[in-house]
């Protein structure tokens, strides 16, 4: 019994395992992804784990994002007032850089969880 | 006997096993629904009246935030100064005029609240600073440090106490209407603005009255749904967490970039309750000259950028109103005042001077939580 007992742990030890590689690996969760809003609609999606650097192109300008070390980062934009590249670099759940001028929004989706539910500003 | 005492050992080692067993297996189930990520919560950054409307909601989804959105939307539609054709625009054009201008009883409301602040707090809210606030054009496209005599000019156009919602006037105010006041109508939706070239201008309660207007919608049509929303900064809290937990919400480091914070407020809030939160502060909008900051919080009595020992000031109140009303003229009023100022309308205050202190009104503390080092609790 007391083999059986070891077997039985280790099984589902391994299945509970297996699932959170799953989760965090195959289903690409790891970091999660920047989903970049242009007028609310979804204008594409990086997943954080990837490097790159893009440029987010529309009728309102130019706005350039970099996607480095699992943050993404806006780092230059030819509007008006320059807001977005100063807001810092985005990693968890729900953090956002916004362009107000250009109607850009580039959320996190899927990564790490936020400790905040919102923020007063 | 013997096969006695082997029965009764084995059982304790047999449960231990099922509780290990049991654990594992609802482990392996918390991780694979994700509730760790709370599910059932969606979040929404949309653009509306100027600025980001961001919601946090369980229970709701795309379709429910772009209802909300919409709210906003029909918002500015009443109270912008910039549009025309809205309530605010007819208000202004009939100002000086010597006629009333009929509006909604809502807006109406919103008048007689900003009114009462004004009042209140000695004018350090006055939503007749429109004037002013064009010479400066903090956050437009052509902010400048306007001449002594235009700026004189324009300040002589603000005063609120020649805006009346409805009939008679303010206690404690004179009237030099050149008209007696038997005469005025006393239809409460009736807004009399007597100063010529006056322009009314709320911005510094739009953010908070769009959070009330969100509760109301949400109320009204989806009262099971709970979340954050935040109008510009302004933010709503409505409802109880779905896992039960307080909410969390960030105070915005005034010295730091966006998404940083020096604090948090924490709400244990239960079904169908709601608070509200807004921020006033030097780092919002402003320009900079000769090293000198030049931010967006004027004084009415000077028609300048308020000279105050604040750089930030968040209000915590039932009405979303009240805290933007509150967190502007909270700053303007500076430390002592603004403390009290913000008790007397029953409200809550976290203050931060220039030095980084941090100060609160008396319950405040039990929603308040120092983060940052770069900030001292007082």
């Amino acid at each position: 019994m007391k083999k059986n007992d070891f077997l039985l742990i280790l099984c589902v030890l391994v299945l509970a395992g297996g699932v959170f590689l799953w989760n965090n690996l195959v289903r690409g969760d790891a970091g999660g992804e920047a989903v970049v809003y242009v007028d609310g609609e979804v204008y594409a999606s990086y997943p954080l784990n990837e490097e790159r650097e893009l440029v987010i192109e529309t009728e309102y300008g130019k706005n350039f994002l970099i996607i480095k070390d699992g943050k993404a980062d806006m780092t230059e934009a030819d509007c008006p007032d320059g807001l977005c590249v100063k807001q810092h670099s985005i990693y968890k759940t729900g953090q956002t850089i916004v362009c107000l001028p250009h109607r850009v929004v580039v959320e996190v989706e899927g990564g790490q969880a936020n400790e905040l539910d919102g923020m007063t500003q | 006997m013997m096969q006695k005492k082997k029965f009764v050992n084995r059982q304790p080692k047999k449960a231990a096993v099922a509780v290990i067993v049991c654990m594992t297996v609802v482990s392996i189930f918390i991780s694979g629904c994700g509730l760790g990520n709370a599910s059932g919560q969606y979040q929404n950054t949309g653009f509306a009246m100027g600025t980001v409307i961001a919601q946090n909601m369980y229970g709701g989804n795309e379709k429910t935030a772009e209802e909300i959105l919409h709210v906003i939307s029909e918002l500015e539609q009443t109270i912008s100064w910039r549009l025309e054709g809205t309530e605010v625009d007819r208000i202004n054009d009939g100002a000086g005029s010597g006629q009333p201008v009929e509006v909604s009883e809502k807006l109406a409301g919103w008048i007689r609240d900003c009114l009462e602040v004004y009042e209140v707090s000695g004018g350090k809210l006055d939503v007749t600073v429109g004037p002013v606030a064009r010479l400066w054009d903090i956050g437009g496209e052509n902010p400048r440090i306007p001449e002594e005599e235009e700026l004189a000019d324009a300040l002589k156009k603000v005063d609120a106490g020649k805006l009346l919602a409805g009939a008679g006037n303010l206690p404690g105010t004179t009237q030099n209407t050149g008209t007696s006041s038997e005469t005025e109508t006393t239809d409460k939706n009736s807004i009399w603005f007597h100063t010529e070239g006056g322009q009314l201008d709320l911005g510094a309660v739009g953010k908070g009255i769009g959070c009330d207007e969100i509760f109301d919608y949400i109320v009204t049509n989806y009262p099971k749904i709970n979340g954050t929303f935040s109008v510009g900064g302004s933010v709503l809290i409505y409802g109880e967490k779905p896992d039960g937990q307080p909410w969390k919400i960030g105070i915005r480091d005034p010295r730091g970039e966006e998404g940083e914070y020096m604090g948090s407020l924490t709400f244990s809030m239960e079904k169908g309750e709601r608070i509200n939160v807004s921020t006033s502060g030097d780092y919002e909008k402003y320009f900079e000259e000769k090293g000198v900051r030049y931010h967006h919080i004027l004084d009415p009595k000077t028609g300048a950028p308020a000279k105050s020992d604040l750089i930030s000031v968040t209000v915590i109140s039932e009405s979303g109103f009240l805290t933007d009303a509150l967190s502007t003229a909270c700053f303007v009023a500076g430390k002592e005042e603004g403390l009290k100022l913000a008790e007397q309308f029953g409200a809550e205050a976290v203050v931060i001077t220039k030095e980084g202190e941090v100060f609160l009104t008396e319950s405040a503390g039990a929603y308040f939580q120092l983060i940052s080092e770069e900030y001292t609790l007082k």
